[in-house]
This record gives C-alpha cells, sequence and structure tokens, in this order.
C-alpha cells in the first residue's frame, strides 16, 4: 500500500515516518510534502493509496488540498493536534483521524481499516461529503454519515427524531418511520449532535430539540415527540433538558 | 501465506458479490440501498437489497401479534437480495424456511449454506459470515421467510416480503346488530347498503362489517368519518386493522362499537390499504370501498338546545376563571425556574473554575513520569505513556462536565498506570456488572482528587506493599463510587492543608445546586490501617 505523509513540520512527518516502519511494515511510505503545492504534485506523481494528512498546512488546510484534487481514488487518515471544528466535520463524515501524539495501538487499527478499503475498491465518497460539509458554511451540517455494514447512509440532520443507545449500538429513529443501526456508542453522537440541538435526556436518548412537543410531569418527567415517542428524562439530566427547553421553545 | 491467502478469498467474495447485485438501486448520493429488516425485538439480524426495477421500498412494518415479525413493502422489484449474518462457529444452528405466495415451500427447514461476504479479523464483525438465503425472483410474489437458531426453535423471526399490487379491498356485506329480548332473544340484524338510514338506540349493539379475504389482511385498515347533521364538520376516526374470523368461511370481520355511532348525521365506513404509516392515508380516495349510511337519531346523547346553551355558559365561566388561575401560576412558576435556572449556571460556571485549579497537580506529577522512562532509553513504554498523558490532558482541556464511566475508567487507569512508573504499587478499578458504564454519564473526575491523595501519601510510602481499590457499584438507583487505600490514614476532622479536601467539597456542594434531584454524597473514613473514601450519587441511575 502505497502512502504519503502531509503534515507542516518536518519532525512530526520524521515521528509518523518512524512509527510507521516500526508498526505498519505493509505500508510503502514513497514520499512526503510539507505544502498543499507540494503534495497536489506528488499525489499526481505517486498515485497513493493512501495519505496521512495534517488538518492544519500552515495558511490552508488539509481539506483545501482535498478540495483541488480532481480525483480521490486514495484512503485519507487525518491527523490533528487539537482542532475541534476540523474533527467534528471528520466525525459527521465517519471518516478516520488521529490525535497528536500519535497512539500507537490507533495507529495501528486506523491503517488496517484503510487497508480494508483500499483492497475492497471502495470508492471514497466520504471525502466529496466531508468537503461538502465544509463549503457548506461553517455553521451546522445538514446530513451525517451512518457507517453501515457494507455501504455508508447520508442521512439529513433535521430527518433524525431521535437515537437510542443499545450497549455500544446507536439506532436512528428518522421521519420517514426508517431505523438505522449503527455500530458506534451514542455517546460518540452525542458529542457531536448536542452542539447542533440534540439533548441527551437519559443515558439511552438523545433526542432531536426539533421534534419536541411537549414536556410531559408523570414520572419524573419525559419529553413526548411529535411522532407520538415518549421518551424518559432521567434526573441527573433534567436541569439541562429544562435549560435547553426554555431556550428553544420561549 | 495465511494474509495473502486471505485478501485473495476476499477478492473473490467481493466480486461475488458484486456479480450477483448487478441492478443495485443507488439512492441520490449515488449509495446502495441497503436495509435492515428484522424486528428490533428479534436476535437474528436480516437484509435486504432490492434491484433499480423497485419503485418503492418500505421496510419495518410490524406483523400484528407477532413481535418476531416484520414485512418489506417493495413495488415493481425483480430480483433482491436478502441476507443474515451469524457467527461463524454457530452457523449449523440456524434453520429456515421460505413459502412463496403462502402456498408453495421452497426452502423447508433447511440450513444456511450460500456465503455471501466473509468478515475478517480487522473488519467490524470479526468472525462473522453474512449468508445469502438465496431469495433471487420476487417478481409479484409474496415471500415469507421464516428463521430461527437452535435451541430456540420457538423463537421464529419472521420476515415478510410483499412484492405484488395491493388491491382495493372487497365489502362483503355490512349490517347494524341490536339486542332485543323479545322473538327468540337472539341478536338482530339489519343490513346496511349504501344509502340506508338506521335509528340507534340502547339496544344497538354496533355495526358488522366483512371483506373477501385476501394474502395479507392486515394491510387493510377500517376508518370511519362522520358528518354532523348540518353539513359543517366532519370527524375522522382510524379503526383498526385487526380483523377477525368468520368461524364457517374464515372470511375477515370486524365490529364496530356503537359508540362510535352516536351522533346524527352521515355515517361512512371506508376500508384502504395502509402501508406503513398514517402518511400513506392518500390511497384514500372518493371511489375506496366503502359503506356509506345515515343515522337519523341518537338518544344516548340527547340533549335539548336550551340545556347546550347553559351548559355553554357555565362552561364559559368556569374556564374562564381556570384560564386566569394558570395563568399566575404558570407566570409564578415560571419567575421560580428562572431564579433556579440563574443558580444553576452561577453554579456552573463556578465548576469550570474549580475543574481548571485542578489542572496543575495532574499535568507535572504526568510529566515527570515520562521524563524519567526517556532519560531511562524506554522509548515504547515512553510512548504508552505520552499517550496516556495526552488523552489526560485532553479530558482536562475539554469543556463537558459529565463523562461517561467507561472513559472515566479509562482515566483513573491512564493516571494510575502512569504513577505506577514512580511507586510500584497494586491497583484494581472495578466496575459492577450490572451498571451500563458504557453510556451511563457522571461529573468528570470526581474520585480523581482522592485518588491522587491516596497515591501522594499512602503508595508513596508503602511503594510495593501499597494497594489501592476502585469500586464503581450500583444499589437500586443510587451510584457508589469508592476508594479505598491500606495507607496509614489521617485525621478526617482536621481540615488538613495540601489535601484539597475542601476544594472538593466545595465542589460537590456546587455540583448538587446544579443536580438538585440526585444529591452527592461525600463520606471519608480514615484509620491507621486505611481511608477509604465513598461518593454516592443518589437517584443517579
Amino acid at each position: 500500500m502505497k502512502a504519503l505523509i502531509i503534515d507542516d513540520e518536518q519532525s512530526n512527518i520524521e515521528n509518523i515516518k518512524t512509527l510507521i516502519k516500526l508498526y505498519c511494515p505493509r505500508v510503502n511510505l514513497v514520499d512526503s510534502a510539507t505544502s498543499v503545492e507540494s503534495a497536489t504534485e506528488l499525489i499526481a506523481l505517486h498515485q497513493p493509496d493512501l495519505l496521512f494528512l495534517d488538518i492544519r498546512l500552515g495558511e490552508q488546510s488539509g481539506f483545501d488540498l482535498l478540495r483541488i484534487l480532481p480525483n480521490k481514488d486514495f484512503e485519507v487518515i487525518f491527523i490533528t493536534a487539537f482542532d475541534k471544528y476540523g474533527i467534528e466535520a471528520i466525525k459527521f463524515a465517519a471518516l478516520d483521524y488521529l490525535l497528536k501524539p500519535v497512539d500507537i495501538p490507533e495507529l495501528v487499527l486506523a491503517v488496517n481499516k484503510a487497508e480494508d478499503k483500499v483492497i475492497a475498491k471502495q470508492k471514497n465518497q466520504q471525502l466529496n461529503f466531508l468537503l461538502n460539509h465544509i463549503k457548506n458554511g461553517e455553521t451546522t451540517p445538514t446530513k451525517i454519515a451512518l457507517p453501515q455494514l457494507h455501504e455508508i447512509r447520508y442521512v439529513l440532520v433535521n430527518d433524525i427524531i431521535r437515537c437510542e443507545a443499545d450497549n455500544s449500538y446507536t439506532l436512528f429513529y428518522l421521519a420517514n418511520k426508517d431505523k438505522i443501526m449503527v455500530s458506534r456508542s451514542i455517546k460518540e453522537y452525542s458529542e457531536i449532535l448536542k452542539p447542533i440541538g440534540f439533548l441527551r435526556t437519559h443515558q439511552s436518548h438523545l433526542v432531536n430539540v426539533i421534534f419536541v412537543k411537549s414536556w410531559i410531569k408523570e414520572d419524573g418527567g419525559s419529553l413526548l415527540l411529535n411522532n407520538g415517542d415518549k421518551i424518559p428524562v432521567s434526573k441527573p439530566n433534567k436541569t439541562a433538558v429544562q435549560l435547553a427547553l426554555n431556550r428553544d421553545l420561549h | 501465506m495465511k494474509t495473502l491467502f486471505n485478501i485473495i478469498a476476499f477478492c473473490l467474495l467481493s466480486s461475488l458479490c458484486l456479480a450477483q447485485k448487478p441492478h443495485q438501486i443507488l439512492d441520490k448520493d449515488g449509495v446502495p440501498v441497503h436495509y435492515s429488516v428484522n424486528s428490533l425485538n428479534s436476535k437474528v439480524s436480516l437484509f435486504l437489497e432490492a434491484d433499480k426495477f423497485a419503485t418503492s421500498i418500505k421496510p419495518f412494518n410490524l406483523i400484528p401479534n407477532d413481535p418476531l415479525g416484520t414485512i418489506v413493502y417493495l413495488e415493481n422489484a425483480q430480483k433482491i437480495l436478502v441476507t443474515t449474518r451469524v457467527r461463524k462457529d454457530s452457523l449449523k444452528y440456524y434453520r429456515y424456511s421460505i413459502v412463496e405466495n403462502d402456498t408453495n415451500m421452497v426452502v423447508n427447514n433447511a440450513l444456511l449454506t450460500k456465503v455471501n461476504f466473509v468478515w475478517n479479523n480487522r473488519s467490524s464483525w470479526p468472525g462473522y459470515l453474512t449468508m445469502d438465503l438465496g431469495i433471487s425472483d420476487v417478481a409479484n410474489k409474496k415471500l415469507t421467510v421464516k428463521i430461527y437458531r437452535l435451541p430456540d426453535a420457538s423463537q421464529v423471526t419472521t420476515l415478510i416480503i410483499y412484492n405484488k399490487p395491493i388491491e382495493p379491498a372487497k365489502i362483503l356485506d355490512a349490517s347494524v346488530f341490536s339486542e332485543r329480548k323479545s322473538k327468540n332473544g337472539k341478536s338482530t340484524s339489519i343490513a346496511l347498503k349504501n344509502g340506508s338510514a338506521i335509528n340507534v338506540d340502547e339496544k344497538t349493539k354496533g355495526v358488522f362489517i366483512s371483506m373477501k379475504k385476501t394474502d395479507l389482511d392486515f394491510v387493510y385498515h377500517l376508518n370511519l368519518i362522520h358528518t354532523n347533521v348540518e353539513g359543517d364538520n366532519i370527524t375522522f376516526n382510524m379503526l383498526s386493522n385487526q380483523w377477525k374470523y368468520d368461524s364457517s368461511d374464515g372470511r375477515p370481520y370486524f365490529v364496530i362499537d356503537v359508540n362510535y355511532f352516536n351522533k346524527p348525521g352521515e355515517y361512512k365506513i371506508v376500508v384502504v390499504p395502509q402501508l406503513g404509516s398514517t402518511a400513506e392515508l392518500s390511497r384514500m380516495d372518493e371511489n375506496s370501498p366503502n359503506i356509506t349510511f345515515k343515522v337519523l337519531s341518537a338518544p344516548r346523547v340527547y340533549l335539548t338546545k336550551d340545556l347546550i346553551r347553559v351548559g355553554l355558559w357555565l362552561v364559559l365561566m368556569v374556564g374562564s376563571v381556570a384560564t386566569i388561575i394558570i395563568f399566575v401560576i404558570r407566570k409564578r412558576s415560571q419567575n421560580r425556574l428562572k431564579v433556579a435556572h440563574k443558580k444553576t449556571e452561577t453554579a456552573k460556571a463556578e465548576l469550570d473554575h474549580i475543574r481548571s485549579q485542578l489542572n496543575p497537580h495532574f499535568v507535572f506529577n504526568s510529566l515527570s513520569g515520562i521524563q524519567n522512562l526517556m532519560n531511562q532509553n524506554e522509548t515504547e513504554k515512553a510512548n504508552a505513556y505520552l499517550s496516556k498523558f495526552a488523552r489526560l490532558t485532553r479530558s482536562i482541556l475539554n469543556e463537558e462536565d459529565l463523562i461517561s464511566i467507561q472513559d472515566e475508567h479509562t482515566l483513573l487507569d491512564d493516571y494510575l498506570a502512569m504513577e505506577c512508573l514512580r511507586f510500584k504499587f497494586n491497583y484494581e478499578i472495578k466496575i459492577n456488572e450490572a451498571i451500563n458504564f458504557l453510556n451511563t454519564e457522571i461529573p468528570t473526575m470526581l474520585l480523581q482528587p482522592f485518588v491522587e491523595n491516596a497515591v501522594k501519601h499512602s503508595m508513596s510510602i508503602l511503594q510495593d506493599k501499597g494497594s489501592l481499590l476502585i469500586e464503581f457499584k450500583s444499589d437500586h438507583k443510587n451510584l457508589i463510587l469508592s476508594v479505598q487505600d491500606n495507607g496509614k490514614g489521617f485525621d478526617v476532622a482536621k481540615n488538613a492543608p495540601g489535601l484539597g479536601l475542601s476544594l472538593c467539597r466545595k465542589r460537590i456542594d456546587l455540583l448538587n445546586q446544579v443536580y438538585n434531584e440526585c444529591p452527592i454524597l461525600l463520606t471519608i473514613d480514615s484509620g491507621t490501617s486505611g481511608t477509604s473514601v465513598i461518593i454516592i450519587l443518589k437517584n443517579w441511575l
């Protein structure tokens, strides 16, 4: 598997090189670049299968690089030190990322996953989806990628009525009555959906505030949704839910 | 060599899969449409893909009285692929059957034999196989799939795939029946035809309606539309799709209770197929099969116009007084809520402040541990501990005030592993199995200061004789966190400086203002044989 490292700091490139040589021997590092321009040339030259791509590249970003490239026939593992906005966009696209300093087991896992995708020759639609997100203004994303067994479903965030945890799985209830099961925990979706108007009402429930019809007082409190579902609000979450509802409904 | 074989097998299999579904439907993002179609209560997974000829797919419709059953409505599909994902080693326990159009048994209690996809060890389902149920041609068919896993032969998961046009219902007959004591004591019934006019009185029991049997009776719903005498008020009732069956000829029938006919005016009983959601009501129109008749009188709700007028006035007066009272009460409680919220927000701000005060302890202790590893040339270890340190720092920088028990466990473990580098003590973190540790959230780093104290004042002295036990337990609705060490203890009554106890107490006070319905209680018990800190989060679970 041919790979390129793109990072604006030479020391980071050296570090990734060392770790990959030691722990991911099947990855063949063909070259590295420190800017968007040189990366564009090298990608055209080498046609890599995998990019290790830093989100911040000097004045530009890894997303800028992806935007220029006409064909994206490669997998990307994003690398970042601390970039809340970038990580959020990546999570919405259900793509992989690593945090600096790189954790070795996480690196190996991400490389293995990328290798699976390269072998399966899956078309990388997630990258286009990611770029669309970022292009559509830096406000709230309109769609979210939900990884399924053989494919990725792209769902409008405003079509998600609620999510329910089933151990390490999350079940999405959509406005068209579809249900989608995703093998990720509700915690991950709580993190990215809470900032755009979802309420964590309970350890197992995440609710889109636009579908909340009313607050029901019985048995300690629950939310009635437009589709008739009644969602429990647990005691620890009660104050936060009430605060959020007061903000949104009044 | 094994890897190479895996890759070849994988390529072969994936090309086989591709060959089997040449006409997949793609949604507007160009992604194949792949549906999970088993009932949520079922332990057997079922997936369905249809070809591009399918003009409509409606998955996830319930089958009445079968919690493990679902039905998928398809329109115009030619070929489909139905798969199930099973563990490789339990493959031999699965049995399945397929019945075509309710009569033709295509597969009878067979084993799953056709592999569609092999999940390798690095995939999300290591050790699993996706098995093809061998269904292909569905043009104009109803297929019923039954699958179960031995030894639970009674837990049968049912999937009905209905790919036929749904015909309009055929109403066979309708009648009003009453219980009259006269004559032979039997109930009497009068046939209802379009345009009939009937009287409803105390003896009237209800309206009986039957339709022609279909291969999917429960898709037909009964609806009742009432228009009042003046013609200016129309009410709509969705009744049921739970038909009963006539014991002699098996035709589906339903009895609508007389209470639905307690107002005079025109009644229209409409029988229409309704797929899935109520949004599908568009299938009802002027020409939908119906019986329309008039109810002339309805004594049960008989009231004079005067009575109505008086009643209306009364209702209006009581209503307006009630409205004023409710308004005042609401205004008051709103104010109270506002004050409470303000208090909560101040408490939250102070909490953030305290959290950031906990930082330095943490950061510098950890850094010196890593420095030590670097100086001893233990690169691999330094890497691992650096990752731990990064996780800890990130969690402190994170503004979230709640964290899942699992993540809190990871952080405590990271922290203790790091401290173990310096003082070689023993520690254990236990989580009671009854706790949903993945999804239950608690205030971040509640135990951290106490764990730090135990390390600083006991483990550092006891070294390899030191032992530290952290437990997460549940007791009914309460969550109990505890830290126990075997150190020499300290005087709890004295506000010992350097322990940060006052800070911890203040934090818990503030948390109690935010989570006022689930108070957090702190108990510290310290003696010469050790210290135990217990934090109870009441009503937390």
